[in-house]
């Protein structure tokens, strides 16, 4: 994405991606503008009302594509105004682990999609438990993520308006 | 009349997700309700069963489901990913991008995932 542009084009009926950035006029389609500067303000605003809660269970990369399609949906509802939180437990946990790089395996990086995210004014939280059995603490994470209990986590499928689970 | 959006995300035959999304698209319709099916991931496989078979499957729980109104849309990336092309699907599915998913979220009154 276009790091400091007001805001970028997008068709809305096809695929989002960099090579669409500026390729068609605003004045041609305002509806189809994204408003980039407004959406990474928004984190320090009131949340938005409505809202979707993307569980992921599953670890990343091999020959599981949820975690990867996971992250291009959360990147469409915040690019869309929508709210977006990332519930991530079991393997799921994995998708935020600090420095990972599939280069050798010939994959996307994750964490490209999920900087985005983050920057985007979207939420990451982890099960805290789930990290515990796997190894893993706080310094193991991507920075910006939280970690949360299970307590936490019923409230946060409660918060939400939909659940998507992959 | 409320509205319904199924998100597939398991292709045909290997586990009875699709089947059991496409036969509850179908009752729902039946009920009278709205129904929107995204076809993500592998899911994109369901519609390109095309042809009759002498046993259940999917594509004809598919056309089933689309003559009874549910609308049915698969994404275009997955889709290019998998080579599977506007030909290769049962007719009057378009591939479209996310943000058709994401508005037929914010219109819905339930969504259900079927993931496995």
């Amino acid at each position: 994405m276009a790091e400091d542009s007001p805001g970028f084009v997008v068709d809305l009926g096809k695929p989002a991606s960099p090579a669409a950035a500026g390729s068609e006029k605003a004045d041609d389609c305002p509806e189809c503008v994204i408003d980039l500067s407004k959406l990474k303000n928004r984190g320090s605003a009131e949340p938005p009302a409505w809202g979707v809660l993307i569980l992921v269970g599953r670890g990343t990369y091999g020959h599981w594509d949820d975690a990867y399609s996971a992250t291009q949906v959360a990147n469409a509802l915040v690019a869309s105004e929508a709210g977006a939180t990332f519930l991530l437990y079991g393997d799921g946990v994995f998708l935020v682990a600090k420095e990972q790089d599939p280069a050798a395996l010939g994959y996307i990086n994750n964490l490209h999609t999920l900087r985005d995210f983050l920057d985007l004014g979207g939420k990451i939280l982890v099960e805290e438990q789930s990290l515990a059995q796997r190894g893993l603490g706080t310094d193991d994470l991507h920075p910006g993520v939280e970690i949360i209990d299970r307590t936490r986590l019923v409230r946060e499928i409660g918060r939400h308006q939909v659940a998507l689970t992959f | 009349m409320a509205t319904l959006t199924i998100l597939l995300n398991r292709g045909p035959l290997i586990s009875e997700y699709a089947e059991l999304a496409l036969k509850l698209a179908g009752r729902a319709a039946d009920k009278g309700h709205r129904v929107n099916l995204y076809c993500y991931i592998d899911g994109v496989w369901a519609p390109h069963v095309k042809a009759d078979k002498g046993y259940e499957n999917e594509g004809r729980l598919l056309r089933e489901a689309l003559a009874k109104g549910v609308q049915v849309k698969i994404c275009a990336r997955c889709a290019e990913a998998r080579d599977v092309t506007a030909e290769d699907t049962v007719p009057g599915i378009p591939q479209v991008g996310l943000f058709d998913f994401i508005t037929w979220l914010k219109e819905s009154d339930k969504v259900l995932t079927f993931t496995g």
